[in-house]
């Protein structure tokens, strides 16, 4: 792939843009109607909103909401931020996967938009805390919060590098399901980061 | 030792899921005058106090298994695998289910019914003879694990089984443990089952960092590829345990490997090295835990791991047995 930036030599791009300089999709947050969504960067920003949120609420012991820095390669941010904190427990609130496209068979659509938030059983890097992932989904029935199980158990979190900090931490991942990923024009529901929004702070209010 | 390990493979425990090994354990090491508790992290930690530098043995609880991922509108079972599953070896295995379902892995390559061309997870799904999508969620959901159906068999000294990895090296930590004569001690002994090491050898580095030992020695299976010709590696079945100086994740320490060795020879008991390119044990996360521990591991040589039918000789678990023990006691 190359970018062009309408230079006409080498040396008129080398005034503009240098080795090493970063480079960001350029695209506008936008509704398509009252619940859908589109834009760049749904991973993770969305979990970013969810994170500045949920910290405004109260709750019975101390939240620290970690924005971490350089998940994309490598979870590195994360590595850091659990060791200075030590928390007791993780959850980790991310943009994921959704393949629901009328092409994709069942079981590898991974999550379905506007089925609720996605609750990671397992990925690549983590199986999440079995009793607090039960609580979570309890809490999630009684409110009739709709949910969903990740499907596919693919991909990784800033959750595998939390979980192992000193002598452990239970994690768990929650996510909003996201369309195209990973390109310049992701797509969510509105409908699911708010239902993500309850059930995290319900869970936390129940903790 | 046999029995040990009988009930130690046909326990169920994939990764995360290593309650009902864990009470194997603690019913075989219910009588030792030792302290058993379970870390934050899940894992049983048995504790000989004792004068002497701390030393950590560890052994993992969990295997390689299977994981729902779906259920299709049939009521077949889609999966995907916890640790490293090996996709050739899967078509037509029997799966057992924590609840006691069984299955059978097949695969749905439309073009080839036959013989499969394409062996990957994604292809493969488990019929556990549910008639329909309803019947199926009754018994299975999304999460649930299994493991390959654990079918022990014996034949004089060699053992046909899943999950010999890494339950050979809990019975030998067993065995150990039921052995040590506890006043001849030169160590403060921690002997660690862990969890999760298949996913990523994750309980050993919480409980190392938990017990920051001065020195560790992991216990856990090796690849025997006696049976290609050339060999491709210098690994037997029935020539002892092997002292590891190298796999793919770490070099143990020189000064502990050459002890061990030592004690091999003075003991008489057989004893084979070990370098191999692929593959770890929790030995590798040991060695790097806080600002480093003195780490070493003893490998049981395995043929066919990650299949449902490992092989082990008994002899080399005994003999590694022999060997820690006598590392371990003046």
């Amino acid at each position: 792939m190359v970018i062009d930036v309408g230079a006409k030599s080498k040396e008129e791009v080398q005034k503009i843009v240098n080795i090493g300089d970063f480079i960001g999709f350029d695209v506008s947050f936008e509704s398509l109607s009252d619940d859908t969504y589109i834009g760049k960067a749904f991973d993770d920003r969305l979990g970013c909103a969810l994170v500045s949120e949920i910290i405004k609420e109260k709750f019975n012991f101390p939240l620290i909401g970690l924005f971490s820095s350089q998940e994309e390669v490598g979870l590195r941010g994360a590595t850091v931020g659990a060791f200075k904190y030590t928390p007791d427990i993780s959850i980790t609130l991310e943009g994921t996967i959704s393949a629901d496209f009328p092409d994709v068979s069942e079981h590898e659509k991974c999550t379905t938009l506007g089925n609720g938030p996605v609750i990671t059983i397992k990925d690549n890097s983590v199986i999440t805390d079995h009793k607090l992932r039960e609580k979570l989904v309890k809490i999630a029935e009684r409110l009739k919060i709709p949910y969903q199980f990740k499907q596919v158990f693919v991909g990784g979190t800033d959750s595998s590098r939390i979980q192992l900090t000193k002598s452990g931490v239970k994690v768990l991942v929650v996510a909003v399901p996201v369309r195209y990923i990973h390109s310049p024009v992701s797509l969510f529901k509105l409908s699911d980061y708010e239902n993500t929004k309850k059930l995290i702070i319900e869970f936390l209010k129940s903790l | 030792m046999e029995d040990i390990l009988e009930k130690l493979v046909k326990a169920f425990g994939p990764s995360s899921k290593e309650e009902k090994v864990k009470g194997v354990v603690k019913e075989e090491l219910k009588k030792c005058d030792c302290e058993i508790n379970e870390d934050k992290f899940g894992n049983l930690v048995v504790h000989i106090p004792h004068d002497g530098p701390k030393l950590m043995l560890a052994s993992h609880l969990d295997s390689i298994g299977f994981i729902v991922t779906d259920i299709d509108k049939n009521g077949l079972i889609r999966f995907t695998s916890i640790g490293g599953l090996r996709a050739t070896f899967l078509l037509g295995s029997r799966v057992l289910f924590e609840n006691g379902i069984v299955g059978t892995v097949y695969h749905d390559d439309k073009d080839n019914p036959w013989e499969p061309k394409e062996l990957k997870v994604e292809k493969f799904f488990i019929d556990i003879g549910a008639k329909s999508k309803k019947e199926a969620q009754a018994l299975i959901n999304i999460g649930t694990e299994g493991i390959f159906y654990p079918l022990y068999s014996r034949n004089g000294d060699r053992v046909i089984s899943p999950s010999l990895d890494d339950r050979s090296g809990c019975a030998v930590l067993i065995e150990l443990v039921k052995n040590v004569k506890k006043k001849n001690l030169k160590y403060d002994l921690y002997v660690v089952f862990t969890v999760q090491e298949e996913i990523g050898v994750k309980g050993a580095r919480t409980s190392t960092y938990e017990i920051t030992p001065d020195f560790g020695i992991a216990v856990d299976v090796t690849s025997a590829l006696d049976y290609t010709d050339p060999h491709l590696n210098a690994l037997e079945l029935g020539k002892g345990p092997a002292i590891k100086v190298m796999d793919g994740g770490m070099i143990t320490n020189i000064e502990l490997r050459n002890e061990l060795i030592e004690v091999s020879k003075k003991n008489k008991i057989p004893y084979q090295l070990e370098v191999i390119t692929g593959g770890t044990t929790d030995a590798f996360a040991m060695q790097i835990t806080k600002e480093g521990v003195k780490t070493a591991a003893v490998s049981i040589p395995t043929r066919y791991i990650h299949t449902q039918g490992e092989v082990v000789d008994l002899n080399d678990l005994k003999n590694a047995v022999s060997l820690i023990k006598s590392f371990i006691e003046k």
